[in-house]
């Protein structure tokens, strides 16, 4: 996976830039929003990491220019401004994510992923599936070893979301985006109930978990071999 | 130097200015008093000698030359203290009667009005307004006044007035002074009490005399807006105190971990165990600062930026439909209301952390068997309620519970930073709502109303 950092932090710089190789992505980094365009117009990054405020052009006008020119790499926004104005700016502006410094290199890392993922996927489908598990979207119907698992549709949107990251690490922040669509950070064990409670369904009656607590991280839902 | 300061200051220009004004007003009003008496008192006196000269040519018509010199006789008697003049000459101005000696050389023409020396006792220069007139057979006729009863009088009048003028001067400007150094020792106490708070003494107040005058207003403004920047202060400094003091545990327990770790050693599994544990220690840290930054945000700006129609009731519904689970798993019955098209102006996500921040804080202190009720009401103004069935906040306790880190001693057991309600409150300022706890006989009822 290759991406592209555009953060003029020293700092922040090099710690994403570490934390990204040691995850065996490949990393190229610049420190301004001129640069970054010049990088990203080729069009060969899987993600962008762009800084909202950047030297010369900043990260807002940065992907604004982007769009414009039809690059639709996916781009992950790096704000230490953090309010919901904020993100609806980034996110209009063309941003796919928006993540608010400080953060959790597990939280970059998993948002990163899930965003390279989403570019290979294809947009529409209609049926999901990890190991056993299965789930149509169209008929809502999830059955497991070929069993029915009755889900409440909260809990089904849940699932929907971990398959469709199946093998990533998604974080609990990620699932309240994803599921219930607010973005904060939950301070409590809020998600890990309703996590608790799926895998009473998904996983209590089989052999094989397919759920799994990621320490520190969040969840990632997939067939351990 | 005082008195230099004191030429300084407004007051006393104020003071110059009022007496400069006043004394001028003075001047004119005196000076049109004297203008119009001494005009009234001439004209009256000129009326009278007209009317003196008509009744003795009447006289001398009636009675003679001898009936007008017994006439004049008369009037120039004992009896005439009004300064009258009379003479009267035969055709060649010798004089036969009346008390001036001699006919004055200026008053050659008849009928007109005539001013002349009189020869007077020597003490002061005394002057005659007279008219002449010819009477039958040539004979001559001057009636006049003795001026120097007007003059002494004017004269008299011009000192009354100059006395008053030099009064009112005085008077003015000594007031001004003694007003002036009233108001200059009122700013002076006013100005020693702020050097004072200066000088580091924050609790120094400003002297009030319960008069209820503007320095007294103005001194109870200032007191009330130092009390309202040490509350401040007291604010900050507690923060920062709590701050150093609840992040510096977690730091310690994880710098313990690793000391340990790097002391003893062990396998790849029992390290990564205790780099797994401070990971967690310095998560729940980064918690602790992102909702102090969160908090921050939120108090910097009154007014919620990009507002849109938020609808209550389904946030309501979102809140329950999240925090549900948790409440179940603790064992307590959660319930809620959602009527239909209760919205307010506002952030959904802000809104919604709050809510959530309150709803959780019910979960946390109601022990198993409560039950939790999340309700959107519409009644005077939209409302967003919390009520539980726990052991409530006691009255005492209300007002500080959304100050940061601070936790009461009841609920010190129960995980939490003590920034939860803060940064309810702070929301809650954002949308220029009230926070306002209450018993729910048993538990807490907790709401935010969308008075403002």
């Amino acid at each position: 996976m290759r991406v592209l950092v555009v953060e003029d932090d020293e700092k922040t710089g090099t710690y994403i830039e570490k934390g990204l190789a040691e995850a065996g992505c490949v990393v190229d980094r610049v420190t301004d929003g001129r640069a970054g365009l010049f990088h990203a117009t080729d069009g060969t990054y899987d993600v962008l990491v762009v800084d909202r405020m950047l030297p010369g052009l900043d990260g807002l006008a940065m992907v604004q220019a982007l769009r414009a020119a039809e690059v639709h790499t996916p781009v992950l926004f790096l704000s230490a401004l953090g309010q919901v104005d904020d993100r609806v700016k980034g996110l209009k502006a063309g941003g796919d994510d928006y993540l608010t410094k400080p953060f959790a290199f597990s939280e970059l890392q998993a948002r990163v992923e899930a965003l390279a993922r989403r570019r290979a996927e294809p947009t529409v489908q209609t049926r999901l599936a990890v190991a056993d598990l299965e789930m149509d979207l169209i008929e809502r119907r999830v059955r497991r070893s070929g069993k029915a698992i009755d889900l409440q549709p909260r809990e089904f949107k849940l699932l929907e979301f971990l398959m469709r990251h199946a093998g990533q690490v998604v974080t609990r922040t990620m699932l309240l985006e994803g599921v219930w669509d607010y973005h904060f950070d939950p301070q409590t064990n809020v998600i890990d109930v309703h996590i608790s409670r799926l895998r009473q369904k998904v996983d209590k009656d089989f052999d094989q978990p397919l759920l799994h607590t990621v320490r520190g991280a969040g969840y990632t839902l997939r067939a351990v071999s | 130097m005082r008195f230099r300061r004191f030429l300084r200051t407004s007051a006393f220009r104020l003071t110059l200015a009022y007496t400069a004004v006043f004394g001028v007003s003075v001047l004119i009003l005196l000076g049109a008093i004297h203008w119009a008496t001494a005009q009234n008192i001439g004209r009256a006196i000129d009326d009278t000698i007209a009317s003196e000269i008509d009744a003795l040519a009447q006289h001398y018509r009636t009675a003679g030359l001898a009936g007008l010199v017994r006439a004049i006789e008369a009037r120039t008697g004992p009896q005439n203290v009004s300064g009258a003049l009379y003479l009267l000459t035969d055709p060649h101005l010798r004089r036969i009667a009346g008390n001036v000696t001699a006919w004055p050389a200026n008053a050659d023409e008849l009928g007109s009005w005539v001013v002349f020396p009189l020869a007077g006792d020597g003490t002061e220069a005394a002057y005659g307004r007279a008219r002449a007139f010819r009477l039958q057979g040539g004979f001559m006729l001057l009636v006049g006044r003795d001026t120097r009863a007007l003059d002494r009088f004017q004269n008299l009048m011009a000192e009354a007035m100059t006395w008053a003028l030099a009064g009112t001067l005085v008077l003015g400007f000594g007031g001004g002074l003694v007003v002036s150094r009233r108001v200059l020792a009122r700013i002076d106490a006013l100005n020693r009490g702020a050097e004072t708070i200066m000088r580091g003494d924050v609790s120094h107040r400003m002297q009030t005399d319960g008069s209820g005058d503007e320095f007294d207003r103005l001194a109870a403004t200032l007191n009330q807006m130092l009390d309202q920047i040490e509350r401040l202060m007291t604010g900050i400094r507690t923060v920062s105190n709590n701050v150093a003091h609840d992040l510096r545990s977690p730091l310690t327990r994880i710098r313990t971990q690793l000391e340990q770790a790097v002391a003893q050693g062990g396998s790849a599994e029992e390290l990564r165990e205790t780099a797994a544990q401070a990971m967690a220690e310095a998560d729940a840290l980064l918690v602790t600062f992102n909702a102090l930054l969160s908090i921050a945000e939120a108090e910097a700006g009154v007014g919620v930026p990009s507002a849109v129609a938020v609808d209550l009731g389904a946030l309501v519904e979102d809140v329950v439909d999240l925090y549900g689970p948790l409440a179940e798993e603790k064992g307590l019955a959660m319930t809620a209301a959602v009527p239909d098209g209760v919205a307010v102006q506002g952030s959904r996500e802000l809104l919604f952390q709050a809510l959530g921040n309150l709803v959780d804080n019910a979960i946390k202190y109601t022990p198993a068997g409560g039950t939790i009720h999340v309700a959107a009401t519409a009644t005077d103004a939209p409302a967003l309620e919390v009520s539980d069935s726990g052991p409530g906040i006691p009255e005492a306790d209300r007002a500080r519970v959304t100050d940061r880190f601070v936790r009461l001693d009841a609920s010190r057991s129960t995980p939490g930073n003590g920034l939860g309600l803060s940064l309810v409150a702070a929301i809650v300022r954002m949308h220029r709502a009230r926070l306002e706890f209450s018993d729910n006989a048993p538990g807490l009822r907790a709401r935010i109303v969308f008075d403002g």
